[in-house]
This record gives structure tokens, C-alpha cells and sequence, in this order.
């Protein structure tokens, strides 16, 4: 009865997503008829205009949510059931600081005399803000060989976070208007910024991710019971934390760099899934919130471009009803 | 007999006192009407003994909103407690200024040895400048250093608001420092832009100078775009300019008529633009811009990109279009201080003339002889 039901749930969500894709594809700020939409998809010849628009803006763009949808959502799943925190997320170990100090240092960096800098300018702002990504979860996974208790790291996790935020807030207070705005502006998070060559570095770091995040599902199952009964039931879990962290790199971490820090659907989507699928089982779970992932970043992606609004706010206002929905509705929420 | 004698002596020097409570009424002669420039007027007393500088666009939206400097070399007047109205009696010696391109126009009449006080040193292109050890930097915006300024000993502070007065307004009123504000940066006409020329050599006491100087720049501004006129008349179609790169996914397009819009028609070429004549940029998505990219000439005024490379990674979009393959992309930014200070913005503002050359010889590369570009530069 209970894989029924799943099997019908994932097969109209499914739908959805494919409905939602088409639908993205059709809306943007330049006319072009569905008919003509299609057959470009098709292969079919078109002018040069239309076609660039079709292929190099709106399909790259659904792509792009798809992808960061399932990769941030599937983050979610994992910092939740790694630190057994129903409010963990994606950003929780301070990737998003990591990656803002990183693109902060190469557009704000003038004070600092980072400006101009030939080394940094060639890395861009996707090459920084990885890095601070990539330094921030290193540090993360130093600690975490050295300290047992899961709920330690957790807070060093925050207040790293903190730390670098407030470098970050004195690189703002000290630049001038410009590089200010282009800084704020990349907090906004954007879907847009990404090109069929870099689609192509960022689908396989995602992919990579999702499937080492599958490797880790009957690890993150058994973790549901406990860190102390999964040791006693064989499980390595230190290794198990290395995996999930190595893999919150690859989707958190790449969707940062390229999109900037989208907030709130890495957290929402896995309670979302739970409550619609009512199984706390990884091996529906880490679908389902891939596939709600999806589902939610293209109806944002949709909404932003009808109404020319950032992403970020779009998620937030998705996304928070979507908590207090959650947690109002059901008690026990892990 | 003494007190009457105190009294005495009191009524006489007291009426002896000629200082006069100041009157903008009293101020009907025009010393100087702009040509081109919406934002400041010239009156002076009828007896010509005091000028009144009129700012009546101090910034952005000021809704009618004035400030006023009164030049009173002869002390005519007495301490003026009117809230926009700033007095300066004696010679101007000391001058503070928040903005490179007022150093620019005191250059362009001699007089730059006056400046004893900048704002952000480190983006400013004139040497005698930054090379200047003496020359205080007070900062900007929140990091504003008001200790430096006051050590400075200024007679004026030459100052600009954005969409609202500034924010050192009250602290120079507070300090009795006298400063107006300069608003040469909201004329969107490239030769109005110049003119307030005139008004900052009227403070220094050199208004005729100043006058010489703006019309020789407006002689061979307007002979220039005589000749673009006879080179284009019997064109159908002009070369197409794409303006500025977007923030992410929002592309920002001047608006009709504005500063580079009019240097690029003024040269000969068609610029993208949108929204209302009077706004300042107005925003286009992102498909709309690729559609622009797709058929335009030239790609001009790229931000802070300084070759193909640093455009193509930060606007990958655009990267395929023929601007980028074919090389038509130019920037402001041959002129710059190792921190990004642009002389385009600075130097600029009272060199049209050279900015229109510059505009033609890349829109119209056939009608003047070849020479080295100014301030663009062609990226690589």
C-alpha cells in the first residue's frame, strides 16, 4: 500500500516537474510562440535570435534549477539526518559564508589591495567563491577527524559562519557604491549567470554529489537511530560524515559558486517530502527531495522572471510557510 | 559723563557698521546665463559688488529644493543665517573637494594648487594630486574622516548629493564651514556638464577665465558635430551602440537623452536606451539585451573589464556574439588609477570635445585622421 502510493506520488511529481520545464521554457521577456519554443528544443531551424534566447538563456536557466534544486534539497536531507536538526540546512556548516567571503574578497577586495589582482581575477567569481566553499568545509572536516560529539561541530559549524560574516560586513563597510552593489546583487542569488560551457562543469559536480549521497543512503538510515546504535550495528561513522561532507561540497558548494547563495529550499523541501510521503526512509526521501527541489526552484525561476524579482526572496517566501506549515501540521518532525 | 562717552562711542562705531541682512531679492543682474547647463545660475547685485551662486538642482530629485553660495568679496553682507544659503567673503585659498571631477575643473583654469582636501585620494587621476603629500583624504560615505577635514582649514567644501542631501551637510553647518554643492553630474548635455566651469571659476574669482575656457571647448565640440552632421546625412542607418553589462540577470540601459546617450548621437551613432527622457537607467531583461547583442555595432562602456577575457568570464551569454568575436568592444578606462579611479569621470567632465573624438573615431573610424584614442581603449 505505502510503495503504491509512493510509486503514484513520484510518477504526478514527475509530471509536475516536466510541465513545470515546459512552462519555464515558454516565459521570458522576449516573445516567442510555443510552437516556435518547441521546435528549436527539436532541433528544428530558427533565426539566430530566438535560438540563442531559447537555448543559451531559457534552457540553460531551467536546467540550472533543476540541478540546484535536487542538489540543494538532497544537502538538506543530509546535514538534517547527519546532525539530526530538523532546522540543519545546506548552509549550516558555513559554506555560504566560505563562499560569500570569497567572492566578497575578489569584488570588494580594493581596501585590502586585492583589486586588479591578475591571479584572482582569472579564478572569477564562481573560482572564489568555491574556494571559500571548499577552505570552509576543509576546516570543518579537520575538526570533525578530531572531535567525536556530532553537536560540537554543529556549533563550530555556526560560528565560523558568524566569524566570516563579519569580515565580510567590514569588506562592505569599507568599499565604495559599485563594487557594494555587485556584491549585494550576487547575495541575491541568481539562476542566470551560467552559460552552456559551465553548465557543463556544474551537471557532473552535481551528479557526483547526488550519487555519492545515494552511496551514503542506507548509512544515513541507519544514523536515524542514533550515532551510538549505528556504531553498535557496524557502522563506520566517521566515514559515513566524510562522505556526507564530501558531498555537501559538490552540491551545496557548486551551486553557491555559480548561483550565489540560495537560501531556504535545502531546508524546506526535505521536511516537505516527508510530510507528502509520509516515510522517513532515505531511499524515498533522497528522490523526493530531489525531485520537490526541482519542482520549487523552477516555479521560483518561473515567478522571477515574470515579475523580475531575485531569487533569494522568492525561495524565502516559498519556502517559510512551507516550515511553519510543516511544523504547525506535524509534531515530530525527524 | 564716562558712561555717556561709552554709549557715545557705542552708537558710532554701531552705525559705522555697514553690514547688510542679506536679500536674494536684491540679486537681479545676470552675470552669467548657461548655454547648455539647467542646474546653476549666476546673479549679482546691482551695484556688482557680490554674486550669488544658484544651485537649483543640488541632487537628484531635490524637488525645487535650492542651495546658494554668496560670493561677498567686499563683506558687504553680514553672516547669513538662512539654512541653503552658504557665505564666503575674502578670497577662496582653501577648497575641500568630494568629487575628482571639481579638481578637474579647477584644473582646467590653473587653479588646482587651491585644493587642500579630496575624497578617496587613491581614485584620482591628476597627478598633481595624488603625488600631493600635503593634500588630505577625508573619506567617503560612512568612513568620512570630519577631524581630517577640519584640520584642513578649508574656506569651502565643494560637495554633490545623490537622491537625497548629503549627509556632511550638517556637520560643515555645524562647524561653520561654507560649501555648495556642485551638481554638474546631474546635466545629462556633455557641453552643461562643462559649463559649470564657469560657476567654479566665479568662486575663485575668475569668471572670465572660466568663461574662455567653456567656450573654447564649446566651439570645438559643436564644430565637430558639424562635421559627424555632413558625414551622416546622407547615411539611412547609423552604427548601433549596446551600453553598459548587466548585474546578473538585470541589464540597466540609460535612458534617452542622458550624458552618453547624447555623446553617441552627438558622434554619430545610434545608442539602445530605455525608459522615459529624465530617468537615469531603466531596466531590461536579460533576453531583451541578447536580442540588442545580437544586431549591435558596438558594445561600449563595459564596466570595469579590462580585456575579452575578464568580459566573456563575467558575461557569458554575450560570449558568442560577433561584438566579442569581432573585437567592437570598447571601455572607458584607458585613464585609471591602479584602484580603478576613471579619468573618463574625472578629467572627462570638462573635456567633451576629446570625448565626442574619441566617440567618433571608434563609431566612424573613416572621418577623422587617425590618432590614439583618449580615454577608451578597444579590449583585446
Amino acid at each position: 500500500m505505502m510503495r503504491h502510493r509512493s510509486t503514484i506520488l513520484f510518477a504526478a511529481l514527475s509530471l509536475l516537474c516536466v510541465v513545470l520545464f515546459a512552462l519555464d521554457m515558454t516565459i521570458g521577456d522576449m516573445d516567442i510562440s510555443v510552437g516556435e519554443v518547441f521546435s528549436i528544443l527539436l532541433g528544428g531551424n530558427a533565426d539566430g535570435v530566438s535560438r540563442g534566447i531559447i537555448i543559451d538563456i531559457r534552457l540553460v536557466k531551467a536546467l540550472m534549477a533543476i540541478l540546484a534544486g535536487a542538489a540543494l534539497s538532497v544537502s538538506g536531507l543530509q546535514m538534517q539526518t547527519l546532525f539530526r536538526n530538523p532546522m540543519a540546512g545546506p548552509y549550516t556548516l558555513g559554506i555560504s559564508s566560505g563562499a560569500s567571503l570569497g567572492v566578497a574578497l575578489f569584488i570588494l577586495g580594493a581596501p585590502l589591495g586585492l583589486a586588479g589582482s591578475a591571479g584572482l581575477s582569472t579564478l572569477g567569481i564562481a573560482g572564489a567563491a568555491w574556494l571559500g566553499a571548499l577552505l570552509t568545509l576543509l576546516s570543518i572536516g579537520f575538526i570533525s577527524q578530531r572531535i567525536k560529539d556530532i553537536m560540537v561541530i554543529l556549533i563550530i559549524g555556526i560560528m565560523m559562519g558568524s566569524a566570516v560574516g563579519a569580515v565580510v560586513q567590514i569588506l562592505q563597510f569599507l568599499s565604495e557604491e559599485e563594487a557594494l552593489k555587485n556584491f549585494v546583487v550576487w547575495t541575491m542569488g541568481s539562476l542566470g549567470d551560467v552559460s552552456m560551457e559551465r553548465l557543463s562543469i556544474i551537471a557532473p559536480m552535481i551528479i557526483v554529489g547526488l550519487i555519492m549521497a545515494v552511496a551514503v543512503i542506507k548509512p544515513m538510515n541507519m544514523l536515524l537511530l542514533g550515532e551510538g546504535y549505528a556504531r553498535t550495528m557496524g557502522l563506520n561513522v566517521a566515514r559515513t560524515r566524510l562522505l556526507i561532507l564530501l558531498s555537501t561540497t559538490l552540491l551545496a558548494g557548486t551551486v553557491t559558486a555559480f548561483c550565489g547563495p540560495i537560501g531556504f529550499i535545502g531546508m524546506a523541501m526535505p521536511h516537505l517530502a516527508r510530510t507528502i510521503f509520509s516515510n522517513a526512509d532515505h531511499r524515498t526521501l533522497l528522490p523526493a527531495s530531489a525531485l520537490m527541489g526541482a519542482i520549487s526552484l523552477l516555479v521560483c525561476d518561473i515567478i522571477s522572471k515574470m515579475y523580475t524579482l531575485p531569487i533569494n526572496a522568492l525561495t524565502a517566501l516559498l519556502g517559510i510557510p512551507i516550515i511553519i506549515w510543516v511544523i504547525v501540521k506535524k509534531k515530530n518532525i525527524v | 559723563m564716562r558712561r555717556f562717552f561709552i554709549i557715545l562711542l557705542c552708537t558710532i562705531g554701531w552705525s559705522c557698521h555697514r553690514e547688510e541682512p542679506f536679500d536674494a531679492g536684491l540679486f537681479c543682474e545676470e552675470l552669467y546665463s548657461p548655454r547648455y547647463a539647467t542646474g546653476f545660475s549666476l546673479l549679482s547685485t546691482e551695484q556688482g559688488d557680490a554674486t550669488l551662486l544658484v544651485v537649483n538642482k543640488p541632487w537628484q530629485g531635490s524637488m525645487g529644493e535650492q542651495r546658494m553660495l554668496l560670493i561677498d568679496p567686499e563683506e558687504r553682507f553680514g553672516n547669513v543665517s538662512h539654512p541653503s544659503v552658504q557665505r564666503i567673503s575674502g578670497s577662496v585659498e582653501r577648497v575641500v573637494c568630494l568629487s575628482s571631477s571639481y579638481i578637474a575643473m579647477l584644473d582646467a583654469i590653473g587653479q588646482v594648487d587651491k585644493v587642500v582636501g579630496v575624497s578617496g585620494k587613491e581614485f584620482i587621476y591628476n597627478e598633481k594630486i595624488s603625488s600631493a603629500e600635503h593634500i588630505g583624504d577625508v573619506g567617503y560615505d560612512s568612513v568620512f574622516n570630519m577631524e581630517l577635514l577640519l584640520s584642513l582649514n578649508p574656506d569651502l567644501v565643494l560637495l554633490y548629493g545623490i537622491s537625497a542631501k548629503s549627509i556632511i551637510e550638517e556637520r560643515l553647518q555645524q562647524f561653520n564651514i561654507p560649501y555648495i554643492y556642485i551638481g554638474e553630474y546631474l546635466e545629462p548635455s556633455p557641453l552643461g556638464k562643462a559649463e559649470w566651469i564657469v560657476a567654479i571659476a566665479e568662486i575663485v574669482g575668475l569668471r572670465e577665465q572660466g568663461e574662455e575656457c567653456f567656450q573654447h571647448i564649446e566651439e570645438r565640440y559643436n564644430t565637430l558635430c558639424q562635421r559627424v552632421r555632413q558625414h551622416t546625412q546622407d547615411k539611412s542607418t547609423l552604427p548601433r551602440v549596446l551600453l553598459n553589462t548587466p548585474y546578473r540577470d538585470v541589464w540597466y540601459l540609460p535612458a534617452p537623452e542622458s550624458y552618453m546617450v547624447q555623446l553617441i548621437e552627438d558622434a554619430g551613432g545610434f545608442a539602445y536606451t530605455e525608459g522615459e527622457a529624465g530617468d537615469t537607467t531603466t531596466p531590461i531583461g536579460i533576453e531583451q539585451a541578447y536580442s540588442y547583442a545580437q544586431e549591435a555595432d558596438l558594445w561600449l562602456n563595459v564596466g570595469s573589464c579590462e580585456s575579452l577575457a575578464e568580459l566573456k568570464a563575467t558575461n557569458p551569454h554575450f560570449s558568442s556574439t560577433r561584438l566579442v568575436t569581432e573585437q567592437r568592444v570598447y571601455n572607458n578606462t584607458l585613464r585609471r588609477t591602479p584602484s580603478s579611479g576613471s579619468d573618463f569621470w574625472e578629467s572627462g567632465v570638462v573635456k567633451p570635445d576629446v570625448i565626442l573624438e574619441d566617440l567618433i573615431r571608434i563609431i566612424h573610424p573613416t572621418l577623422l585622421p587617425t590618432e590614439e584614442l583618449y580615454y577608451y581603449k578597444q579590449l583585446k
